[in-house]
């Protein structure tokens, strides 16, 4: 996920568990404790990009989002904890070690936000990458 | 924040095993993030992004040149946040040549050559390297010990300047460079100018040797190296692949219809491949190449290593020179000793050579073997000077850069990898035996005259 501060400064960090409400909204849960400034950033300026990525496939989507904001998820643990396993299988699968498998993000703690959705992009290289879906 | 030194990173970072990820931010203030195949590192402060299907990013860099990196290191899943400026798209120059390269290795693997262009080598200065905070990160991995490698290559220059015939130069040095340096599967390959290729002279590792094997330069990883004349330092095949596969797949999807061919595997089984280019003289002589079935498994240090030990094979390889020899050959008539024939086909086109309906050898190699051959039919022996192949018209031996040595053990190895009835024997300096065990019947087809 990309955010950036008022001022413009950019901030990459992981995230998982994006989940599509039937609010409309897109729920994602941000580790800690590497994403405190990301967090602090959605919090001034609720704008973002959210790239998901298949590892073993590349296949790969850009969401731009607007109106960030911090909520209540129940239930967001057995989601990361998920995210995390399904990943692990995903990473592996392309040759990462399985010691190292578990070590992209903190699993521990989490923040949790939602946000509006507002332009999906295809991402997976090549000549379509940037083109928008919706 | 640090001003942690980028070559004090670990190399993994920049070997593009997993992905880095680029965000910018537009005029409106909405962030971008994509993803990069390649993050070259030029300096302490600097390094090149490849720049293949940045759209938005382009945009973006045009307005708000600051940006951020994520890079993640491999071997200990260690990731840093890069904040970089922008500095300048190079489409020519040696960063330009060198990411061209490199990329042209991995879309000749995954047969995307079309699709895989550079567009730029975008240089972007670092300001500020972050290590990112992840709960029980694994502990970086240590660097690699000091061992230079000066002693072994100083042995193998003992080695090499011992040797007395170009065999043994040759299976000498393949076999020091697996057995002492770690070099498991490697390879020689001898630049073939007039045809743009070149040719597998001597394996050490592999099942099958592929001596006589033909590279087309600027095709697969060798062929690359050849054609730019870099070495080329592919970390993990499975993940280009895979890359290219996505590539292929995006492809399809936007041109229906197109017919693109699904990439197939190189190097079956390898993960990580080097091919360091041999020059003699400010020109390609050939490629040393070698592989292995671990990802990440060379760097900087195996580059250097492999490029100056097959700068001492290289060399060795080009001065050999065989005794001339001015003695009669042998009178002796063709002897044949089992019942049976073999067919032999000579294209004129390509110089290549069948035997009973299968590919043997192309090229020069070819072309003396279809030589002695027709010496041994019209003439009625068996024995050669080496003299006399270097004179022959048919063959335009290069007064410089004589290659007959080369070519001629490069035709005895297949042949024996073959196990033909039909062997070729250097029992002599300058001197060579051709032995067919049944008859022989030779076909050539004329090369079409062009319309």
């Amino acid at each position: 996920m990309a955010t950036c501060d008022e001022r413009g400064s950019l901030e990459l960090t992981r995230a998982a568990a994006a989940r599509l409400g039937d609010d409309g909204l897109l729920r994602v849960a941000l580790p800690l404790p590497e994403s405190r400034r990301a967090i602090w950033n959605l919090d001034s300026n609720p704008v973002l990009a959210l790239s998901l990525a298949l590892p073993t496939t590349y296949r790969t989507l850009q969401v731009k989002g607007r109106d960030a904001r911090r909520i209540e998820w129940p239930g967001h643990q057995e989601l990361t904890r998920a995210h995390g396993a399904a990943f692990r299988e995903q990473v592996i699968a392309v040759g990462v070690p399985v010691a190292l498998a578990g070590l992209f993000l903190s699993l521990n703690r989490f923040e949790t936000f939602a946000f509006t959705p507002t332009e999906i992009h295809e991402q997976t290289p090549g000549h379509g990458a940037g083109l928008r879906v919706k | 924040m640090t001003t942690l030194k980028l070559r004090d990173l670990p190399h993994g970072c920049f070997e593009g095993v997993i992905p880095a990820v680029l965000a910018t931010r537009s005029d409106d203030g909405l962030p971008n993030a994509t993803w990069l195949s390649q993050v070259f590192l030029l300096g302490d402060r600097h390094i090149a992004l490849s720049c293949q299907f940045f759209r938005k990013t382009r945009q973006n860099l045009a307005t708000n040149p600051r940006s951020q990196l994520f890079v993640v290191a491999p071997h200990s899943l260690m990731q840093w946040r890069f904040d970089v400026r922008f500095v300048r798209s190079e489409s020519a120059g040696d960063t330009f040549e060198a990411m061209k390269s490199r990329i042209s290795a991995i879309a000749s693997i995954t047969r995307m050559e079309s699709v895989f262009a550079l567009q730029s080598a975008d240089v972007f200065e670092v300001d500020a390297t972050t290590p990112v905070d992840v709960e029980a990160s694994a502990p970086s991995s240590p660097p690699a010990g000091p061992n230079d490698g000066l002693q072994q290559l100083l042995r193998l220059t003992q080695l090499v300047s011992n040797c007395q015939d170009l065999r043994q130069l040759v299976d000498t040095g393949l076999g020091f460079l697996a057995k002492e340096l770690g070099y498991g599967r490697i390879g020689i390959y001898l630049l073939e100018a007039d045809e743009d290729a070149l040719y597998a002279l001597a394996t050490y590792g592999f099942s099958s040797s592929g001596v006589g094997a033909r590279v087309e330069l600027g095709v697969g990883v060798i062929g690359a190296c050849g054609r730019h004349s870099v070495p080329i330092r592919i970390a993990d095949v499975s993940r280009e692949r895979l890359y290219g596969r996505a590539v292929q797949e995006q492809e399809e999807r936007v041109q229906r219809g197109a017919e693109l061919e699904i990439p197939l595997a190189s190097v079956a089984g390898a993960r990580s491949l080097l091919a360091v280019p041999l020059l003699l003289q400010g020109k390609l002589f050939g490629v040393l190449a070698t592989e292995s079935t671990e990802p990440l498994a060379f760097d900087e240090r195996d580059t250097q290593l492999l490029s100056t030990a097959g700068q001492l094979l290289a060399q060795g390889i080009a001065l050999y020179r065989e005794e001339e020899t001015e003695k009669a050959p042998d009178p002796a008539p063709p002897s044949i000793s089992k019942p049976g024939t073999l067919q032999v086909r000579y294209y004129e086109a390509d110089d290549s050579v069948f035997v009973d309906g299968e590919y043997l050898i192309r090229g020069l190699p070819g072309k003396i073997l279809w030589l002695l051959l027709s010496l041994r039919e019209k003439e009625g022996r068996t024995a050669f000077l080496s003299r006399e192949l270097r004179l022959h018209p048919l063959l335009k031996i290069p007064t410089v850069n004589d290659n007959l040595a080369t070519r001629l053990l490069m035709l005895q190895r297949r042949l024996d990898d073959k196990a033909l009835p039909i062997r070729l024997r250097r029992e002599e300096r300058g001197r060579l035996h051709l032995d067919c065990d049944v008859a022989v019947i030779l076909e050539t087809v004329q090369a079409q005259p062009p319309h």
